[in-house]
C-alpha cells in the first residue's frame, strides 16, 4: 500500500474529523476560529501535494495520482480556502453561523478530490457524490430563510436526477467495453452512445450548461452568498477537470460526440446570455452568466485537442477567480440590512463604496473578456483552439455570444457608476478574509492576465 | 367432504370470537375517556390529528438514524466473516468505519436528533 500517494487526502479527512469534533463540544460561539482552522487545513492539504510522488497508483488500482490531478487539487485547495476566508462575517452578521459551515465546505472539496484521482468511473461516482450531497445541505444553510431552502429542494432534486444519469451511464459504458476503468477505449455501438449521452447529461448538469440550468438560478439565488461563491467555483474547476479527462478517454471516440456537445455549448451561451437581460436581481444575473459560461467551456470539450483542453483548464481557473470576487462583494454589500441584489439597489453605490464598485467592476470587466484580466487569455485561447480544428462556426458563434454578453455585465456597472443613489442601508465593514479574498483573486487575475505563461505554459506540459 | 372438519373448525372460531366481543360489549364499562379514538403513533402526540396524512420532521429524522446503525451493522457481518484473512489491515479499517458512524452518533446526540419531545421547528 502506498500512502505517499494519499497525503492530501489524509490531511484534510483528519481535519474533517477534528473540526467535527471541536464543534460538537465548542458549539457555534467559535465559529470564526473554526473558519480560520478550515482554511489552515485546506492551504497545508493543497500544499502538502507537493510531497506526493507521482505517477502512482494505489487502493488496489482505485485511486491513482498524476501531475494532470494534483495540479487540479492544488487549484481547488485554494479557492476553498479563499471561499472559507470570506465567508465568516457574513454568516456572522446574518445571524447564521452554523458550525457545520466549516466542514461542509471541506467534506465537499475531499468528494472533488477523490473524484477526480479516480480512472474507475464507480469511484468517480463516490466521490461526485460526496461532493453534491454536502452542497445540497451548504445550499439549505441559511437560518430564517425560506428561499434558501426552496432552492436546495430545487438543487436535490435536479441533483439526484443529475447523478442518477451519471449511474446509468456508467452501466451502459460498462455493458459496451467490459471495464469501469478509463482508458483509451474504442466504444461503439448502441449502448456505447446512450452511456456518452447519459453521463455527458449528468456532467452538463452539474455545470449548469442550458437544457439542465434549471436549478442553477435558484440555488445561487437562495444559498447564502459565500455559498453561491462556492457553488460557482470550486464544483465547476473539479467538474471540467473531469469532463475533460473523460473527453480524451471516453466522449471523443464517439462520432457524433461534436454535435452533441457543440449544441449544448451553443444553446447554454446564447440562453444564457439573453436571459442575464432579463433578470432584476445581479445575483441572479451572475448566475445566468454562469449558464452562458458553462456553454463557453463546452466549446472547449468539441475536440480532444491538447491545446484546447489546456485553455479550457486555463480560463476555468481565472473565470473561477473573477467570479469569487464579484460575489464576495455581493455578500460584502448583503451584509447591510435589506440588501436584496435588486438593481435599484445598485444605484449609485460608487459614491458611497468607492473601493468596492471599483472591485465589482474590475471581476465585471473580467467576465467580458477586457484585456488586461486573465479572462481574455482563456477565451483567447478557446478561439484559436477552435480555429485550429477548423471549427470556423463555433468560434465565430463564440464571439458573437460573448459581444452579446458585454452589455448586462456593464449595465450592473452603469447602475453603480452613473446613477443617484435612491435608497441608504446604512455603512457597511469589510473584514479582513473578504479583503484578503479580494486582494488575491484580483491580484492574481491581473497577474495572470499579464503574465498567462505563469499558469498556462504549466498546463500545456501536463501529461493527461 | 374430508374438509369438514375444516369448516367446523372455522365456524368455531368466528363463533368463539364474535361471543367474546359481543361479551365485552355487554358487560365492559362504558364511560367515555378523552383519549379513546385518538390514533396511536409511538405515544407522542400527533402532528396532524389524522396518522394517515402528516407526520412529524422527527420521524422521519430517526428513520435515517435507523437506516445509518443498520446499514453498519450490516457492514459489520461480512467483516467478521473474513476477518481471519484480512488480518491488522481489515481490523485498522473496521475500527476507522465505526469511528465515523460513532461520529455520526454523537453528532446526532449533541444536536438533539434523539431527544423524543418535539419542539415546533422553524425554517
Amino acid at each position: 500500500m502506498n500512502w505517499n500517494a494519499l497525503i492530501p487526502e489524509f490531511v484534510l479527512s483528519g481535519g474533517i474529523l477534528l473540526l467535527f469534533a471541536l464543534e460538537l463540544f465548542l458549539r457555534e460561539k467559535y465559529y470564526r476560529f473554526f473558519t480560520a482552522l478550515a482554511a489552515v487545513i485546506v492551504l497545508i492539504s493543497s500544499f502538502s501535494v507537493l510531497m506526493v510522488n507521482y505517477p502512482v497508483s494505489t487502493l488496489f488500482g482505485g485511486f491513482s495520482v498524476s501531475a494532470f490531478n494534483l495540479t487540479a487539487k492544488f487549484l481547488l485547495g485554494i479557492i476553498t480556502a479563499l471561499v472559507l476566508l470570506s465567508s465568516y462575517d457574513f454568516f456572522e452578521k446574518k445571524n447564521s453561523a452554523y458550525g457545520e459551515l466549516s466542514y461542509l465546505y471541506l467534506i465537499t472539496l475531499l468528494g472533488f478530490m477523490f473524484m477526480l484521482s479516480s480512472e474507475n468511473l464507480a469511484i468517480v461516482f463516490v466521490g461526485l457524490e460526496l461532493a453534491s450531497i454536502s452542497m445540497y445541505i451548504l445550499v439549505g444553510l441559511f437560518r430564517k430563510n425560506y428561499i434558501s431552502k426552496e432552492g436546495a429542494f430545487k438543487y436535490l432534486v435536479l441533483g439526484t436526477a443529475g447523478t442518477s444519469m451519471f449511474v446509468l451511464g456508467t452501466a451502459f459504458v460498462y455493458a459496451s467495453t467490459g471495464t469501469l476503468v478509463l482508458n483509451l477505449q474504442k466504444g461503439s455501438g448502441t449502448f456505447f452512445a446512450l452511456g456518452v449521452l447519459l453521463l455527458m447529461s449528468a456532467l452538463a448538469l452539474k455545470v449548469s450548461a442550458f437544457p439542465f440550468h434549471f436549478w442553477t438560478p435558484d440555488a445561487y439565488e437562495g444559498a447564502p452568498t459565500p455559498t453561491t461563491s462556492f457553488l460557482a467555483t470550486v464544483p465547476k474547476v473539479a467538474i471540467y477537470f473531469l469532463f475533460a479527462k473523460l473527453t480524451l478517454y471516453l466522449f471523443s471516440s464517439l462520432t457524433s460526440w461534436k454535435f452533441l456537445i457543440g449544441s449544448i455549448a451553443i444553446a447554454s451561451m446564447f440562453y444564457g446570455n439573453f436571459l442575464a437581460y432579463a433578470q432584476k436581481s445581479v445575483k441572479r444575473l451572475l448566475a445566468y452568466s454562469s449558464i452562458a459560461h458553462a456553454g463557453y467551456f463546452t466549446l472547449a470539450l468539441t475536440l480532444a485537442d491538447k491545446f484546447l483542453i489546456s485553455s479550457l483548464l486555463f480560463y476555468v481557473f481565472v473565470y473561477a477567480l473573477s467570479t469569487l470576487g464579484a460575489f464576495t462583494v455581493l455578500s460584502i454589500l448583503e451584509k447591510k440590512d435589506l440588501w436584496t441584489h435588486n438593481f435599484s439597489d445598485f444605484k449609485g453605490i460608487a459614491k458611497e463604496h468607492p473601493v468596492l464598485a471599483s472591485f465589482l467592476a474590475f471581476f465585471l470587466f473580467a467576465l467580458i473578456g477586457i484585456p488586461p484580466m486573465a479572462i481574455f487569455v482563456g477565451k483567447l485561447g478557446i478561439f484559436m483552439g477552435l480555429i485550429k480544428g477548423e471549427m470556423l462556426i463555433l468560434s465565430i458563434l463564440f464571439v458573437i455570444a460573448s459581444v452579446i454578453s458585454a452589455g448586462y455585465y456593464l449595465k450592473v456597472i452603469v447602475y453603480m457608476f452613473f446613477f443617484q443613489k435612491e435608497k441608504s442601508f446604512g455603512a457597511v465593514k469589510v473584514s479582513t478574509g473578504e479583503s484578503i479574498t479580494l486582494m488575491i483573486s484580483s491580484t492574481g487575475i491581473l497577474l495572470l492576465g499579464i503574465f498567462p505563461g505563469i499558469l498556462l505554459d504549466y498546463l500545456f506540459r501536463l501529461p493527461y | 367432504m374430508e374438509y369438514i372438519g375444516f369448516l367446523m373448525f372455522f365456524a368455531v372460531m368466528i363463533g368463539i370470537a364474535l361471543v367474546m366481543i359481543s361479551l365485552n360489549w355487554l358487560f365492559g364499562p362504558k364511560t367515555p375517556q378523552e383519549y379513546e379514538d385518538y390514533p396511536y403513533e409511538c405515544g407522542v402526540p400527533l402532528y396532524d390529528k389524522c396518522a394517515q396524512t402528516t407526520f412529524h420532521q422527527g420521524y422521519y429524522l430517526l428513520g435515517l438514524l435507523l437506516l445509518l446503525f443498520d446499514i453498519e451493522a450490516a457492514f459489520l457481518f461480512p467483516w467478521t466473516v473474513v476477518y481471519r484473512w484480512l488480518g491488522i489491515f481489515g481490523f485498522i479499517e473496521m475500527f476507522l468505519f465505526i469511528l465515523i458512524l460513532t461520529y455520526g452518533l454523537l453528532y446526532a446526540w449533541k444536536k438533539g436528533a434523539l431527544n423524543w419531545q418535539f419542539e415546533r421547528e422553524e425554517f
